[in-house]
C-alpha cells in the first residue's frame, strides 16, 4: 500500500476518516447516483460496479454519512431503489467535493499499477526500471519485475517492445502510430466509464487551488489526459463541437469520443513535431479511401483552430478514422428498433400537431441515430444535461408539449420515463422536421457553434418566418471562409461572433424570437412582408369552433370554496393544486405560476378581488384547464388598485388559442358584479356552477 | 394602425385586454390591427400604441411607443376612458378612414 501525495491535511475540508470512507468504488457509486434522477436498484448498482448487492448495501451505509455531512440526502425507496437528493446543490459542486474527499490512501491495485507503468513509459519523461517502480509504487522488486512483464506482453499486442539499455533503464520501442493507438485506447477506457468527462470538468475547479494537491481516483488518467493533449482548456468540447458540426453528427453520437480523442492526440503530437510518416504508395492508398475528402476539410478546420500544420499522411489517417466512424453509424442505422421508434414518434407527433405526415426518411434517420444514445442513457440511468432546455421550453412550448406526448412511444418501448432534457432534444428534432417542409429561395449562410440540431432548427425558423430566404449552407465558424469562397451568399446569420469583412452578418440566438426575426427581416429588406403571427397569436381571432367553453373547464371538481390561505403564494398554490389533483397540470406548473408573479408583479390581479394566475404553456400542462377557488380570508397580492383578493382563477394554457373562448367568457363573468356577488355568497359549489353555466354558449349573447 | 396589448406571458391578461380593445374599436368604428405580446418580445414589436396592466409599469419604460396602463383589466369604463381618446387621436393623425 502506498501513500500517494498523501498528506490528508492538504486535502481541503476532508478529514482522514472521510478519505478512508470514500474509496474508489464508493466514489463511483456516488457518481452513478448523481447521474440519475430516478431511483436505481441495488442489484443494478452491484452489476455496474461488478460487486455483490451486499457490498453495495454496506457501501451505501458508509456513504450516507458523507452525504449528510455535505448536505445531500440519500433516499432509499423500498422496491424501487436508491436516489440521491441533491438538495439544490449543483452537480459540479458535489463533484468537486467528491474529488476533494477522494481517497488519499492510494491503493495501487495491480491493474492500476500496470496502467501507471504504461503511462510513464508512454510519457518517456523519466527512466523506468524495476528499482524506480519499486520506490514509486511501493512494491517489492519481484512485483515490479512481474508488472513489467505483464506490461511488456500487453504492449506486445500493439507491436511495441521494451528496450533495456546497459544501465537497465527501460524505454518504449514504438512507431508514432502505435504510440497514438495505445494512448487513444487507454483514454477510451476512461471515456466509456464517463470518468474522462468528469475529470476534465473538475480539473478547472481543482486547478484554481494549487495548494490542494488533490489526489484523484486515478493518477494514470491524469497522465493520459496530458499525453492526449486533452488537458488544454476545453479541448474535448471544442473538438467535439467541431467534428459534430463538420460531419453533421450529433455530439451525443456514441462513436464520436473515440474520433475526438484521436484528433486531440494528433494535434498535440504534430505540434511536438511527432508526425506519422507514410510511403508514397501508402499515401496514394490513403488518398483514395472513402473519408479522404471530408478529412481534408476537417483537417483545414483543425489547422485554423489550433494553429497547426497537418502533413498529408496525418490527413490520410484522419480519413481512415472518419471512414470507421461512418461505418459505425451505418451499423447504428441498421438498428431497426430505433428506426421504428423514430417513425412512430413522428407519426404520433404529426397527428397531435394536426398536420399531415411531417417526416421524410432523412428526418427519421436523424432521429433514429439520436434515439440510440437516448435509449442507452435511459437504460443505464445516465443523465444528460441539455443546456438549451429552458430556451426550448420557453420558445417552443408547442413542440415541447407534443414531443413529450409523442415521446410516450419511446417510453413504452424502453419501459422508462423520458426526462425533460431528452424531451427537449426530441422537440428540436420535431421543430426542425416541421419547419423543414417550408424551405425556400434566398441566399443566406448559417453559422452555428454548437448544439444538437441548433443549426437545423435555426434554418427551420428562418425559413418559416422568411419564406424568401434560401439557406445555402450551415457551417461551423471555421468553415465560413471556405463556404464564402465557393458559394454565392447574400448574408450571413450566425449564433456566434464572427470576424468577417465585406459581408453582412446578423447575430441571433439558436431559437430566434420575434424581435430578432424582425431585425433580420429589416436587414434583408424583407420587413414589408406580412409577418406571420409567431406563436399563433393571430389564431386567437378564430374563436368559437370546438374550443372549450367556461363550463367545460370549471366543472364540479375544479371549484373549491372557502379555501384557507395565509398569503398570495398559498392562495395561488391552493388554486393550482386543484388542477394538480384533477390531473390537468403537474406541480411544476403551480410553481411557475408563483414564480411568474414574483418576477413580473401582481398584474394577474385583473379586477378588484379577482386574480387569474397563469404561466407559460409547458409540458407541465397536460390540458387546457382552469379552476376557481374562493378564499376563506382575502389575501393581498401587492396590487394597490385591486387588493385584497378572494377569488382566484388559475389558468393553464396549452397554446395561445385553445383557452380563448373560456377566457372571453370568464372576462364577461368578471364584469358582471351581480354574478360575482353570487359566487362570493354561494353556499355550495352547485350554486357557483349555476353562475358558470350562464356563460356557456347557449345562454351567451 | 396597430395596437399591441402586453402581459407577462402574452396569452392571458393581454388576451383579455385585446378583446376589450377590439370591442372598443368596433364601437368607435375605427379599423386597426390588434395583437398580443409578452414582455420579452414587446421591444422588438412594431405598434402605434401599447396597452398593458398597470403592474407592468416598471417593465415598460423607455419605449418609443406610447403606453397606456390599465388598473382594472375588466373595467370597460376605465379602458374606454383611457384608450378611446388616444385611439381617436391616432385615427385622425393617420388621416381618418
Amino acid at each position: 500500500m502506498l501513500r500517494w501525495n498523501g498528506d490528508p491535511a492538504l486535502v481541503s475540508g476532508a478529514t482522514r476518516e472521510e478519505c478512508s470512507i470514500l474509496n474508489e468504488r464508493r466514489q463511483a457509486l456516488i457518481r452513478i447516483l448523481l447521474e440519475s434522477h430516478q431511483p436505481i436498484t441495488i442489484r443494478h448498482l452491484a452489476t455496474v460496479l461488478k460487486t455483490s448487492s451486499r457490498t453495495i448495501r454496506y457501501d451505501l451505509g458508509q456513504i450516507n454519512d458523507w452525504c449528510a455531512d455535505n448536505g445531500l440526502n440519500l433516499i432509499r425507496k423500498p422496491h424501487s431503489g436508491v436516489l440521491l437528493d441533491q438538495r439544490g446543490l449543483s452537480r459540479d459542486d458535489i463533484l468537486r467535493r467528491l474529488v476533494l474527499a477522494g481517497p488519499s490512501e492510494f491503493v495501487a491495485r495491480p491493474a492500476e499499477r500496470q496502467r501507471l507503468t504504461v503511462s510513464w513509459l508512454l510519457a518517456g519523461a523519466e527512466a523506468i526500471c524495476p528499482e524506480s517502480l519499486q520506490t514509486r509504487l511501493g512494491v517489492s522488486h519481484s512485483t515490479a519485475v512481474n508488472d513489467l512483464r505483464t506490461v511488456e506482453n500487453w504492449l506486445g499486442r500493439y507491436g511495441i517492445s521494451l528496450r533495456r539499455d546497459a544501465a537497465g533503464a527501460i524505454t518504449l520501442q514504438s512507431t508514432e502510430r502505435q504510440w497514438r493507438q495505445v494512448v487513444a485506447d487507454l483514454v477510451a477506457e476512461y471515456t466509456e466509464g464517463g470518468q474522462l468527462l468528469t475529470r476534465l470538468r473538475t480539473t478547472s475547479a481543482t486547478e484554481r487551488n494549487p495548494s490542494h494537491d488533490v489526489v484523484d481516483e486515478s493518477e494514470s488518467l491524469r497522465t493520459m489526459i496530458q499525453l492526449s493533449g486533452l488537458d488544454a482548456a476545453n479541448r474535448l468540447q471544442t473538438l467535439t463541437e467541431m467534428v459534430s458540426e463538420h460531419l453533421g453528427v450529433p455530439p451525443t453520437e456514441p462513436a464520436l469520443p473515440n474520433l475526438v480523442v484521436h484528433l486531440a492526440i494528433a494535434v498535440s503530437r504534430v505540434r511536438q513535431g511527432k508526425t506519422i510518416p507514410a510511403s508514397a504508395a501508402h499515401l496514394e492508398e490513403l488518398r483514395s479511401a472513402a473519408g479522404y475528402s471530408t478529412a481534408e476539410r476537417l483537417a483545414e478546420a483543425l489547422e485554423q483552430a489550433f494553429q497547426v500544420r497537418l502533413p498529408e499522411p496525418e490527413v490520410g489517417y484522419l480519413g481512415l478514422h472518419l471512414a470507421s466512424l461512418a461505418q459505425k453509424r451505418q451499423a447504428d442505422d441498421e438498428d431497426g428498433e430505433s428506426r421504428v421508434m423514430a417513425r412512430d414518434f413522428y407519426r404520433l407527433a404529426s397527428s397531435l400537431l394536426g398536420a399531415g405526415p411531417l417526416m421524410d426518411e432523412d428526418d427519421i434517420l436523424a432521429l433514429a441515430l439520436h434515439l440510440k444514445p437516448i435509449r442507452h442513457r435511459l437504460s443505464e440511468g445516465l443523465f444528460l444535461r441539455n443546456p438549451l432546455l429552458n430556451e426550448i421550453k420557453q420558445k417552443l412550448p408547442k413542440f415541447f408539449e407534443v414531443a413529450s406526448k409523442a415521446g410516450k412511444v419511446v417510453e413504452s418501448r424502453v419501459g422508462l420515463r423520458l426526462p425533460e432534457e431528452e424531451i427537449g432534444y426530441l422537440a428540436i428534432h420535431l421543430g426542425a422536421a416541421v419547419e423543414k417542409k417550408k424551405l425556400s429561395r434566398r441566399r443566406v449562410l448559417l453559422v452555428c457553434g454548437s448544439g444538437i440540431g441548433t443549426a437545423n432548427l435555426l434554418a427551420a425558423s428562418l425559413s418559416k418566418y422568411m419564406p424568401d430566404v434560401e439557406i445555402v449552407g450551415t457551417v461551423s465558424p471555421v468553415g465560413v471562409e471556405d463556404a464564402l469562397s465557393h458559394l454565392r451568399v447574400d448574408h450571413v446569420i450566425s449564433t456566434i461572433r464572427l470576424d468577417l469583412q465585406d459581408m453582412r452578418v446578423s447575430y441571433v440566438s439558436g431559437i430566434p424570437d420575434q424581435a430578432e426575426i424582425q431585425l433580420i427581416k429589416k436587414r434583408l429588406g424583407l420587413e414589408q412582408e406580412a409577418a406571420p403571427a409567431l406563436a399563433g397569436a393571430k389564431g386567437a381571432r378564430i374563436a368559437g369552433g370546438n374550443l372549450p367553453v367556461l363550463s367545460d373547464l370549471l366543472t364540479k371538481n375544479h371549484i373549491a370554496l372557502d379555501v384557507p390561505a395565509m398569503n398570495w403564494q398559498e392562495a395561488v398554490t391552493a388554486a393550482g393544486d386543484v388542477l394538480v389533483r384533477a390531473g390537468d397540470v403537474d406541480s411544476a406548473y403551480v410553481q411557475s405560476m408563483v414564480q411568474a408573479i414574483e418576477q413580473l408583479g401582481p398584474y394577474v390581479v385583473v379586477a378588484p378581488g379577482c386574480a387569474m394566475p397563469h404561466a407559460r404553456p409547458t409540458a407541465a400542462v397536460r390540458r387546457v384547464s382552469m379552476s376557481l377557488i374562493r378564499l376563506r380570508e382575502p389575501v393581498r397580492f401587492g396590487n394597490e388598485e385591486n387588493d385584497p383578493v378572494d377569488l382566484v382563477f388559475p389558468l393553464a394554457a396549452v397554446d395561445t388559442n385553445t383557452h380563448l373562448k373560456a377566457l372571453s367568457q370568464l372576462t364577461k363573468l368578471l364584469q358582471n358584479e351581480a354574478d360575482l356577488k353570487r359566487i362570493r355568497t354561494a353556499r355550495s359549489v352547485d350554486e357557483v356552477l349555476d353562475v358558470v353555466q350562464r356563460y356557456s354558449p347557449d345562454s351567451e349573447e | 394602425m396597430k395596437i399591441l396589448t402586453v402581459c407577462g406571458m402574452g396569452f392571458g391578461t393581454s388576451l383579455m385586454l385585446k378583446m376589450f380593445i377590439q370591442d372598443l374599436l368596433k364601437e368607435l368604428n375605427i379599423k386597426a390591427d390588434t395583437d398580443v405580446s409578452d414582455l420579452g418580445s414587446v421591444r422588438g414589436s412594431q405598434a402605434d400604441l401599447i396597452v398593458a396592466p398597470s403592474d407592468m409599469k416598471t417593465h415598460l419604460v423607455d419605449l418609443s411607443i406610447p403606453v397606456i396602463f390599465i388598473e382594472n383589466l375588466i373595467d370597460k369604463r376605465e379602458i374606454r376612458s383611457k384608450v378611446a381618446p388616444v385611439l381617436k387621436q391616432l385615427h385622425e393623425t393617420a388621416g381618418g378612414a
